[in-house]
């Protein structure tokens, strides 16, 4: 009797996954996440079956978009009803609680990959980097790191 | 709609037959007719030809005639689950009649139902029933959540920039072993 | 009904007999009325609901119906088991004592004399008691060889319990052919008069027999079903790490294998218990302590052979085959365990 009893438990288990939005599109990172919810990665799946999972994103602060669409995107639906507004893009840039973290047991792959900014490399990196030529002495270089504040 | 007013079930056996000997589940065949009425005659010509044959094949079949005056033919057959089921066979041929006693007898007494699955098991796995452990890579075991190895997408072929690493990487060392 | 549907023409001539006189009979005419008369819905409503009332028929015996041959009926159970029972045999085993003293009763009322040429089932019962106990346990430690002899005992006492016998029994179709004082006959006269079969059929046609017979009714009924759900372990823990020390392995750790929603309500464990580096089993639970514990049982089921995915039990060819040691006993699990355990 146990046996039945836990081994639904453990097959219909809610899994807590993470999703990392640091640099990914949000409208290629849905298809992803949106598998894990519905729960289209178990074998278990059926529409009228409850196994779907929870998807943390974190840094969603950092998702990548282009040009204005963080600020001026809005999700448009008709629902027939006079007046609704559609929703802005919201960004959340609390830190995870320790609660939620604790809950987690997978990570989900990212769907674009990250490019590696300037400022990642060391210096020994960038110095064995191969070049076909080295810049002259008296080259100024242009600014590479964010402006120093006006004194 | 009407999947719960037309009954349904499971494919079911009464005490494992079969799983041991097979016994039949026919218990009792009752034979109601009329001597003289024209809807018995194909009763009537069973009873003369094919009866004592079945009688013979089938002696675990306890077989009773019941000829009453003007009523029709039926055909009653008792089964060892308790089930009473009556088949009414007036104005049907000798050979309708056969084939009726044929399918009483290999019948369970089990109610004809819609079955849902045409197959039953008790162990339906033998691996074991998927738990989202199955086929799940120990080494996350000691991962702790996030984590930027398991984050990254990985990619079926190394970047452009990984590309030129190594094969500066191959230059140099070809020019230190050229040195050499 | 047809009389229902006309009006009958007699009452035209009752009433119109001037009618009939003057001539106007030459054209008899029919009208026909379709349906039920405002009365009918009423009465048979009520007809019913009296019925109801008054409760379901009374069960009877079948052999209250006209249709009944008690000796082909007899002739008819054997050969329908595919055994050669002798008639008296058979009878007798299916004659309760409860019924010859009820004879004896009727039989001194309506002044017939005492004697009742009837001999009950005791003795055949207790043969095919004893015979069912030895021959069911012999088989289970044949196929179980590494279960404990206190698991042996529960899956032999589920398969011998009256209830199970009654039921095979019932199945078999030996409940109309019962002779007993009570109807309908109870579910101890039941499992009595299948013992007594048994040991009808030890006596006639001896033990090999007797043995298929056992085998294809009584121990059929363990398929599908789980021997850990029929014998109770209490503390797989400490079971386990006896068993493990008997066997000179290192002691147990349990090792957590997954987590999942630790916070919440649907927390997920599970556990896997390892001996020597090895995993033994490993068990899932709603919290660490039920995911530890099935761990331990899951390690118990395969030292003692009783997991879920083992091969079938033998019967047919196969169990025709069996050389069973009847004198052979399985371990008791209290070989397994510390003084301290044992307490």
């Amino acid at each position: 009797m146990a046996h039945h009893r836990v081994q639904q438990w453990a097959t219909f288990a809610r899994q807590w996954w993470v999703y990392d939005a640091t640099w990914q599109c949000p409208f290629r990172s849905a298809p992803a996440i949106i598998k894990h919810l519905q729960g289209k990665h178990k074998p278990i799946y059926h529409p009228t079956n409850d196994c779907g999972d929870h998807v943390v994103v974190i840094n969603s602060k950092h998702i990548a978009m282009e040009g204005d669409l963080w600020r001026t995107f809005k999700y448009s639906h008709h629902t027939g009803g006079k007046d609704s507004e559609d929703p802005d893009l919201e960004t959340f840039s609390e830190n995870v609680p320790d609660e939620i973290l604790k809950n987690l047991s997978g990570q989900i792959q990212q769907v674009m990959t990250v490019p590696k900014g300037i400022h990642e490399y060391t210096e020994e990196e960038k110095a064995e980097f191969p070049a076909l030529f080295d810049w002259p002495q008296d080259h100024i270089m242009m600014r590479s790191g964010p402006s120093k504040p006006k004194q | 709609m009407s999947h719960h007013i037309i009954p349904s079930g499971f494919v079911r056996t009464v005490l494992q037959n079969g799983v041991g000997r097979h016994i039949c589940q026919l218990q009792r065949l009752t034979l109601k007719f009329c001597k003289s009425t024209v809807g018995s005659k194909g009763m009537r010509d069973f009873i003369e030809n094919n009866l004592l044959d079945f009688t013979r094949k089938n002696p675990g079949v306890v077989v009773y005639l019941q000829p009453r005056r003007h009523r029709t033919a039926r055909l009653v057959a008792e089964y060892l689950n308790g089930d009473v089921h009556q088949q009414y066979v007036n104005n049907f041929s000798e050979e309708e009649i056969h084939e009726w006693v044929k399918l009483l007898r290999s019948q369970s007494g089990q109610k004809a139902v819609r079955l849902r699955k045409y197959w039953h098991t008790d162990n339906p796995s033998i691996q074991g029933i998927w738990t989202p452990m199955t086929n799940r890579d120990t080494e996350l075991n000691i991962k702790a959540f996030p984590d930027k190895s398991l984050s990254a997408k990985l990619l079926e072929e190394s970047t452009a920039s990984e590309k030129l690493l190594q094969k500066a990487a191959e230059l140099r060392s070809k020019a230190s072993q050229s040195e050499n | 009904m047809a009389q229902s549907g006309y009006r009958i023409l007699s009452c035209f001539y009752k009433t119109n007999s001037r009618l009939l006189n003057s001539g106007f009979t030459d054209h008899v005419f029919v009208t026909q009325v379709r349906g039920r008369k405002r009365w009918h819905r009423s009465l048979y409503k009520a007809f019913y609901w009296r019925r109801i009332e008054q409760g379901p028929e009374p069960e009877r015996p079948r052999s209250a119906w006209i249709n009944w041959n008690y000796d082909a009926e007899i002739f008819a159970l054997g050969q329908r088991l595919k055994e050669d029972f002798t008639e008296t045999t058979l009878k007798r085993a299916l004659t309760h004592s409860s019924y010859i003293q009820k004879e004896k009763v009727l039989r001194k009322d309506l002044e017939m004399g005492d004697e009742v040429h009837l001999e009950d089932n005791c003795e055949l019962v207790k043969k095919g008691e004893e015979f069912t106990n030895d021959y069911v346990k012999a088989y289970l430690r044949h196929s179980f060889p590494a279960l404990p002899e206190e698991g042996i005992c529960s899956i032999s006492e589920y398969l011998q319990s009256d209830e199970m016998l009654a039921e095979i029994g019932r199945n078999i179709g030996i409940k109309d052919l019962i002779l007993c004082a009570e109807f309908p006959p109870s579910t101890a006269t039941l499992s009595q008069s299948l013992k007594a079969m048994i040991g009808g059929l030890v006596q006639d046609q001896g033990s090999h027999t007797a043995e298929h017979f056992v085998q294809d009714f009584i121990i059929t009924m363990m398929v599908g079903k789980d021997v850990m759900e029929m014998w109770e372990i209490v503390n797989p823990m400490g079971v386990l790490q006896s068993v493990i020390q008997k066997q000179q392995h290192g002691d147990i750790e349990s090792r957590l294998l997954y987590e999942t929603g630790a916070n919440t309500v649907l927390a997920t464990y599970m556990v896997g218990v390892y001996s020597d580096k090895k995993l033994l089993g490993k068990g899932y639970g709603e919290t660490l302590s039920i995911a530890e514990e099935m761990a331990a049982r899951d390690a118990l089921r395969k030292f003692f052979g009783i997991t879920l995915n083992q091969e079938p039990l033998p019967f047919n060819e196969d169990g025709h085959r069996l050389e069973i040691d009847h004198r052979k006993i399985n371990a008791s699990i209290k070989d397994y365990l510390t003084p301290s355990q044992l307490q």
